[in-house]
């Protein structure tokens, strides 16, 4: 039986449930929207772990599953939490959300459970340069970048590699956006908080999704900087199934494991001039997005390796 | 600019290793969190083969060239942001700056005492089970714990119950027979008697009264890419029992202050 914790109506949990139904896969939803309801167990006796999660009669020993999907939210912002809806939630019970959910968290840490993925692995991309060195040392080429918060050092910096694109190097979702040089006013503000430019590269997207020992590549054909948002923009985009070279999937099979993400979303780019450029890594992919555009049976991949250890 | 302290402002240890590397005439510069949050400017490179440097020009005229830097003691965990009144623009300009600050650690791996490591990006809770499953691998002794969302029906006569989180500043655990007869969320523990705190510091371990554990304890601190440790021992069912991990003591004694500075100055050379 595999585990998923999350919330069953969000995109990317909903299909990894279709998945587990359409191929068989006896499967355990821990909804976070219901976890009040829940009891949880964790017991170290003679130095041996031990633990539980039990729902009335249903009882579960946290290490009986073959694997576990993790696609949990902040408790923080669940409406229950945060809004109080209609009040049905009372003190007590908010105190029992926060700390199952700070109880399981801790215990996926040390699960030997094959799991997608340990939350403390995810956490490189909290910081976008800091993950960008270890994208390097995978074998994978990253745009020249330059943080500052000096005005001459970014103009010199554009003008060696210019033009240049700008966004946030934190876990802080932004729309990436053109450097424009002449626009002072903007360039004068970054003296207030370094900023990341890096060089603008001219070819297409290619997002790849990792799951285990598969792998998914996908081409995002547009016109704008940033594909995510190309609707916003009131432009289309494209996705198609894309192939990569042999050195070019070894490099990300092996950046998802020197960074222990089995499943991974690697942002890649193919320039004109044929060079692959990795941007960054997203540890809890909206896969989603992807499968839904293009028919990639990323879900089903998920399954199988969270069922039996391969995503074939 | 070789040899540099990074911390708080307040923070009693750092200060205290360096003055005591300043009297056995080792240069060593300090640098405060706020320095870094207002300093004239940073400009970080980073080079399509992931190459990374790192200069940060502070108020003060100092100059930080990642470098140039052997050994680094780092004791910063966040980076506030003061000078952003607005909450939104100050979360944002706090996530921003530790990332760029993650970035520059990551650049002076070979330097600092501490690398930086992935799973240490957040400032969160102890996470006890990690540090218990690592002791237990280093073949140590961990105390007998229970949590429970359902105290009441989980009652044990020999157990004590305890709040569920661990206390911030690390001592000991406080009786809360109350959170069983309302049956909140606890933890049980074992009984237990006679605490004791052990320092690790890289291979070293204070005070040295525990000598079968030593090479449990250094296993255990290699697991957890700590150089400096703070456990707390107790004595229960005739053994000595991991109780809790602080992994940024406040405290030291003089003889861990020197344990520092040493291991500091044998970095830079």
């Amino acid at each position: 039986m595999i585990l998923i914790m999350g919330i069953p109506t969000e995109p990317p949990v909903k299909l990894l449930l279709e998945a587990a139904k359409k191929i068989k896969i006896p499967y355990l939803m821990l909804n976070q929207r219901e976890i009040r309801f829940w009891d949880l167990s964790i017991k170290y006796v003679n130095n041996k772990f031990s633990g539980q999660i039990s729902l009335g009669d249903q009882k579960y020993d946290l290490e009986s599953f073959s694997g576990i999907y993790v696609r949990m939210m902040d408790y923080n912002h669940l409406p229950e939490v945060k809004d109080e809806v209609f009040k049905m939630v009372n003190p007590r019970e908010i105190l029992k959300i926060s700390l199952i959910h700070t109880k399981l968290l801790e215990w996926l840490v040390i699960t030997k459970c094959r799991i997608l993925n340990k939350p403390t692995d995810m956490l490189s991309n909290l910081s976008k340069p800091y993950q960008a060195q270890i994208i390097a040392e995978c074998g994978l080429k990253v745009p020249s970048h330059c943080i500052t918060s000096n005005k001459s050092s970014a103009v010199s910096f554009a003008q060696k590699w210019g033009p240049l694109i700008y966004k946030s190097i934190s876990s802080a979702r932004s729309i990436v956006k053109e450097l424009d040089l002449n626009d002072s006013e903007k360039l004068n503000k970054i003296k207030y908080l370094p900023t990341q430019f890096q060089q603008k590269l001219e070819g297409y997207n290619i997002r790849v999704h990792v799951v285990g020992n598969k792998l998914f590549a996908t081409k995002a054909v547009s016109n704008v900087v940033d594909y995510r948002y190309a609707s916003q923009d009131g432009e289309e985009i494209e996705l198609l199934e894309a192939q990569l070279p042999k050195h070019i999937e070894e490099s990300c099979f092996k950046l998802s494991a020197k960074l222990n993400l089995a499943l991974c979303g690697i942002d890649l780019f193919l320039t004109t001039q044929n060079e692959y450029y990795c941007f960054e890594v997203n540890p809890s992919p909206g896969y989603s997005f992807y499968q839904e555009l293009t028919g990639q049976d990323i879900a089903a991949a998920i399954a199988n390796w969270l069922a039996y250890g391969d995503a074939r | 600019m070789e040899i540099l302290i990074l911390c708080d402002k307040n923070d009693w240890i750092a200060k205290k290793v360096h003055q005591q590397l300043l009297h056995t005439e080792i240069d060593a510069a300090i640098v405060f969190a706020e320095q870094l949050a207002f300093a004239q400017s940073w400009k970080q490179l980073i080079s399509d083969t992931g190459e990374c440097c790192t200069e940060i020009y502070l108020q003060d005229s100092q100059y930080i060239d990642s470098k140039k830097l052997k050994s680094v003691f780092n004791r910063i965990k966040f980076l506030n942001m003061p000078q952003f009144l607005n909450v939104t623009d100050r979360n944002y300009a706090e996530m921003e700056m530790f990332a760029l600050y993650a970035s520059f650690l990551k650049s002076i791996s070979h330097a600092l005492l501490e690398p930086i490591l992935t799973k240490n990006l957040i400032i969160e809770e102890t996470n006890l089970l990690y540090y218990f499953d690592l002791a237990i691998n280093a073949g140590l002794d961990v105390i007998d714990y229970h949590f429970t969302t359902a105290p009441k029906w989980q009652n044990s006569a020999d157990s004590i119950p305890v709040y569920p989180l661990n206390n911030a500043d690390h001592s000991l655990p406080v009786k809360a027979p109350h959170l069983v007869w309302e049956n909140l969320p606890c933890v049980y523990l074992e009984a237990y008697t006679k605490p004791i705190k052990i320092v690790i510091i890289d291979e070293s371990v204070y005070p040295q009264i525990y000598n079968d554990k030593i090479p449990g304890l250094i296993k255990f601190a290699k697991a957890t890419g700590k150089t400096f440790l703070e456990l707390q021992f107790v004595e229960a069912d005739g053994k000595m029992k991991l109780l809790d991990v602080n992994d940024f003591p406040l405290n030291a004694s003089e003889e861990t202050i020197n344990a520092l500075s040493l291991l500091i100055k044998t970095k830079s050379l």
